[in-house]
This record gives structure tokens, sequence and C-alpha cells, in this order.
């Protein structure tokens, strides 16, 4: 079942648009705003109705699935996760339906807000920052692809209550006639907690590096929109492999460290804190299965391929650059070289001599 | 004509200059001619050669800095009349003092700015560094002491002569230093400002490379959810107090002979 959103002026394919947030017929430059558009047109709740008309899904088994594109008749292998992608004959978009479904039917998204060639310039211009990278590397325009793509995350609000109990010290040191003394003042502290946290995202695609998708964080959830296929248009989009009960010990762990941090935050007159015992309840509250907007670029240079993912609504940038030892060695030298003279020029003012 | 008279305006800084020069050439002939006598060795530790060569070194100081480097060596300490004590050190110290009183009566008080090596090769084997008027301050009891460790190695081998060359190297250096200063501190050693200085730029790159892909800007609070968040119950109870008590060290050397009788110098030293 494929679902390929048709400009109501001229027919056309139509894409969402980054830019404007809007659907956009490249054929007649209509647009069209997604979320005054037809509720029966959303995929969430008439999966029977794409099961009766799903003839377009043609082929079927563990690896890959066939689809037709409505456009031009072509036949689409694509692997059991995509669940949007483009027709590699006309390059219409494709969005399919029955990956979108039922339990696979997400409930938010978080569209595109960069555009892809905002995100190429972006990119081009990160790779001219680095300070570590290979002049090549800076200077080449070798962006070998570049995928929006719509990874999904389970979004989860979770509610956790702990009670933590520490031993703190205070400590004073001060000098009495011929003697140092440092004073320690020991405290039991005890801090119980109840924390709330909302939308913490863990990426629920096998393919996607953990800390990758980490490190892409934040997304501002201002822009969290209830799911409709249109904003998939144009995009490649994945579904979960794993589910919220799968990734929960993930989450839990994380908001356990949170928690901690909350409470040693409450402790920071002391000098040292220990916990010595915690008990802690975490409940999850709601789980969101959201699609978040990914750009993945992939990268030549002297034949290895690096693959750098741009976070499509805030335009953060991670993925590991080639390092030149060059460089690295240079400005080792520079700064060890710049700090050699700050220490000689401090040694001076505590000395007053040059040594 | 005219040309000639440019060519004379042009000559005139020259001729300025080489006056200056030479007044200057002058000046530090006539200065460095004056014969004054720093190295007193009664107790007969150096060779007439060695004693030439410090006489020479000590010279060359006086007239870089305007300071008097005496020697001193004695094997009876009765060279010059003065107040005895049974305290041996404090003994050297005021031999020390009585030989500077009898270096002023000579040359007078414009050449008072002294330091002096007193080295007591009788059984006491003891040696003194003191500084005296403005190298009192310059080169305290601290200092001196400093002096006189670095030297030690030399006195105890019996290598005297390496010892005072050492002696007026060490007063030289640690004079430059601002007053109170301790010159042994590790930020004045260079392999220490090299290490320190390329330790950091180490870690800084680690830190730059680390980060170079991109690092995590989540924390604690990005997601919490602060208005329903809150801290239901705490207590912080006092249990105990612990102290602990280190004694500091301070450098008690045998040094203050004349921090009592007021007019004295900055002394340290020990046995050798």
């Amino acid at each position: 079942m494929v679902i390929q959103h048709k400009c109501n002026n001229c027919g056309a394919d139509m894409i969402f648009n980054a830019e404007t947030g809007m659907l956009y017929c490249e054929s007649c430059g209509t647009n069209i705003d997604i979320s005054q558009m037809n509720m029966e047109q959303q995929t969430q709740n008439t999966f029977n109705e794409f099961v009766s008309t799903a003839s377009e899904s043609t082929y079927d088994n563990d690896e890959a699935t066939q689809y037709q594109c409505k456009n031009c008749g072509a036949v689409l292998i694509t692997d059991n996760d995509t669940s949007a992608t483009t027709c590699s004959f006309c390059g219409a978009a494709m969005i399919l339906g029955d990956r979108l479904t039922g339990e696979l039917a997400p409930t938010k998204v978080i569209p595109f807000t960069i555009s892809k060639e905002q995100a190429q310039e972006a990119f081009k211009k990160w790779c001219k920052k680095g300070l570590l990278t290979p002049k090549g590397f800076m200077s080449a325009n070798r962006i070998k692809s570049i995928t929006g793509m719509y990874v999904p995350f389970w979004l989860f609000d979770l509610e956790g209550d702990g009670e933590y109990f520490s031993n703190c010290t205070k400590v004073r040191s001060y000098t009495q006639g011929d003697y140092r003394i440092t004073e320690t003042k020991h405290y039991d502290v005890y801090r119980h907690v109840n924390l709330h946290y909302n939308k913490i995202p863990v990426d629920a695609s096998e393919k996607m590096d953990d800390l990758l998708m980490d490190k892409l964080e934040p997304f501002d959830y201002n822009n969290l929109q209830t799911f409709q296929t249109p904003y998939l248009s144009g995009y490649i989009a994945e579904k979960y492999n794993f589910t919220d009960e799968q990734l929960y010990p993930r989450v839990k762990q994380r908001t356990e460290e949170y928690m901690k941090d909350y409470v040693r935050d409450t402790m920071r007159e002391y000098s040292s804190n220990t916990f010595v015992r915690q008990s802690v309840d975490i409940r999850p509250k709601n789980t969101y299965y959201t699609l978040l907007p990914v750009w993945m670029l992939c990268y030549n240079y002297e034949k290895n391929d690096y693959t750098f993912a741009m976070n499509g609504q805030t335009g953060k940038i991670v993925g590991k650059p080639p390092i030149s030892k060059g460089k690295v060695f240079t400005l080792w030298g520079i700064l060890g070289i710049l700090l050699f003279v700050i220490v000689k020029v401090i040694a001076y003012l505590i000395g007053g001599v040059w040594l | 004509m005219r040309h000639y008279l440019k060519k004379k305006i042009y000559l005139l800084p020259a001729f300025l200059l080489l006056c200056f020069f030479l007044s200057f050439y002058c000046s530090t002939m006539i200065e460095g001619s004056t014969d004054v006598k720093r190295v007193y060795d009664y107790g007969d530790i150096l060779s007439q050669e060695e004693e030439e060569q410090l006489e020479e070194l000590s010279d060359s100081y006086y007239k870089k800095n305007k300071y008097n480097y005496l020697i001193v060596t004695t094997s009876t300490r009765q060279e010059y009349e003065r107040e005895l004590s049974s305290n041996l050190e404090y003994d050297c110290e005021l031999y020390s003092e009585a030989f500077y009183a009898d270096f002023i009566d000579t040359y007078g008080t414009s050449m008072q700015d002294c330091t002096i090596l007193t080295i007591d090769i009788s059984d006491n084997r003891y040696a003194d560094v003191s500084g005296q008027e403005n190298l009192k301050v310059k080169l305290d009891n601290n200092r001196c002491d400093l002096v006189f460790e670095n030297i030690k190695s030399y006195l105890s081998d019996g290598d005297y002569g390496t010892a005072c060359e050492k002696y007026m190297s060490y007063v030289n250096k640690y004079i430059s230093f601002k007053p109170g200063v301790n010159p042994n501190l590790i930020i004045f050693k260079l392999w220490f400002q090299i290490l320190l200085s390329f330790g950091i730029s180490t870690i800084i790159l680690i830190i730059l490379v680390v980060n170079s892909g991109g690092k995590i800007t989540t924390n604690s609070r990005t997601y919490l959810d602060q208005a329903n968040s809150r801290l239901l119950g705490h207590h912080d109870h006092y249990i105990r107090t612990t102290t602990k008590r280190t004694k500091i060290e301070r450098n008690n050397s045998s040094s203050g002979g004349g921090s009592s009788s007021g007019g004295g110098g900055s002394h340290g030293g020990g046995h050798f």
C-alpha cells in the first residue's frame, strides 16, 4: 500500500517543504497546510481500508518488500524498516502506509525545518570550522549523499520517586600558630524526591548508532506535531525495530542518573558526598512513538566514507570527522608554546625575574 | 658647501654617541681599577690561582650590580676582635659580622652592600652565608640557607674553589627574585614550565579530538518537568567533627645572628 500525495490543482506529486512547513507542489507551486488537510487521508484509523486496496504491495519476505509506484509503475524493493522513500525511477515521494498503521502508527512527529540546501550549506560551514580536520576535507565539496530521514524514537514520560541517604562532609581549613588545622564535619543527609521527566527520547532504530542519536539531542518539542503522512512526503522514514518496552531499561538507567544529579544539586553546600543507600522507583507514564527529523550526510574523503547526522530541526551536527595528525601536532605545538609564554609571565610576576 | 654642511650634520649624532660610549668605558675603567680585596683566605684552603680567579669573578659581579661578594675562610675564628659565643654556629655568625665591620672600616660605607660566605674549617666545619644592608632583604635568611644547601656538597668534598664560585653565582641568581619569594618554587624550574604548558596543551587537544564529533548537550535538567517535580523530604543531621592538625614546617635554620643586635645582616648556613 503506497500513499502518494497528489496536488489538487495539477495532479503532480507533492513533497513536504521544510522552510514553510507545508506540502508543496513542485509543478504548479501550490502549498497545502497539513493541519488543514482532510483527516481521512491519514493512515491511523484506516488500516482495514488500506489492506483492501493494497494491491501495490506485491511481494513480501523477511528481507525485503516490493512496492509499485503509482506514477510510473516501477517496482520498488525496500527493506523491512522503511516506511517512506522515493521512487528510484521517477523520484516520486512514496509513503508506505502499511508500515505506518496499527501498532506502527507514529503518534507524533517533528517536521523538518531545515531544507536540503540549508543542511548542505550548514554542513559545508561546519566542515570549514574544523580546527583539526585535514585541509582537503575543509575545502573540498565531497558530499556523496544527503538524505532526509525520519528516525523512529520513543519519547518517554516518566515519574521517579527516590530516597537517597548520603554521607556528606564540610571541610574547613585554617592555621593556628604553627599548625594547619583541617576540620571535617560529617553529616547524615537524606533526600526524598519526586521527579517528573517529559519526553526523554530514545532511538528505536537498529541501524542508527545510539550515541550518535543521543548527541543529536535536544529537539525542540514546541514543534511536536500530531503525526500525519504528508510530513514524510519526500523523505525517507524508518519504522521502529524496538518497542517501548524493549527500550525501557535504557531510559530507566538514564533517568536514574538524572535523578541522582538532581539530588547532588541539592547537596552543593557540602565538600563531598557519598551515597550510602538509595531506593528509587521509576514508573513510565506515557510513551509516544515519534518520528524525528535527521539529515544523514555521507561524505567521501580520501576513499573513506564518513557519516554525519544533522538534527533536522536545530541544525546540530554530529559524527566523527577525519583528524589531521599534522594539524593536531601543529596546534599542540603552538598551544604549548603559547602556554609556555603564559607560564613564564606568571613565573615572572611571582618571582620578578625571567626564568 | 651645502653638501658639506649636510654631511657634518649627519656626523654630529655619531660623534655624540661615540662620546657617550667612551665616557661609559672610561668610568668602568676607573671603577674597575679600585683595588678592593674581597677574598680573605685565613684558613688557607684556596690555592693562589683560585684566589685570583675568585677576586676577578667577584670584581666582575661588583661591576655589574655594585654588590660585594665576599669570601672569608678561617680555621681559628680569631682574626677579628668580637664578643664570643659558646654556641659554635652562632659564633660563626658573630665572626662573619666582625669581618663585615672590619671590611666597612677599611673601604667605607659606600661598599656596605655585601654578601659574605664564611667558611670555618676548624673542627666546627661550619659555613655561613650572609647578606648585609641592601642585600639583607634580597638575600634573606631563607635564601642564605638555600645558597648553603647548594654548595654544601662541594664543601664536604673539600672542593672549596668550586664552592666559592657556585656561592657567587647562586647569590647572584637568588637576589634577582622579588623579596620574600622562595627561588626554589617549582614554577621557576624550566622542566616544570615545559611540562606544565605542554601537559595542558595535550589535555586540550585530547578534549578537542574527542569532541570533534559533537558532544552531548543535554543534561539532567533538559527533560525535567520543573512544575511537578519536588523535594518531598530532607534532613541534614550533624554527626561529628574530626580535626587534623599538621605542623607547618618553617625553615628554622641557624639564622638570625643579626636580628637581635639590629645592625646585623641575614644569615643561613650549616655544618658540612
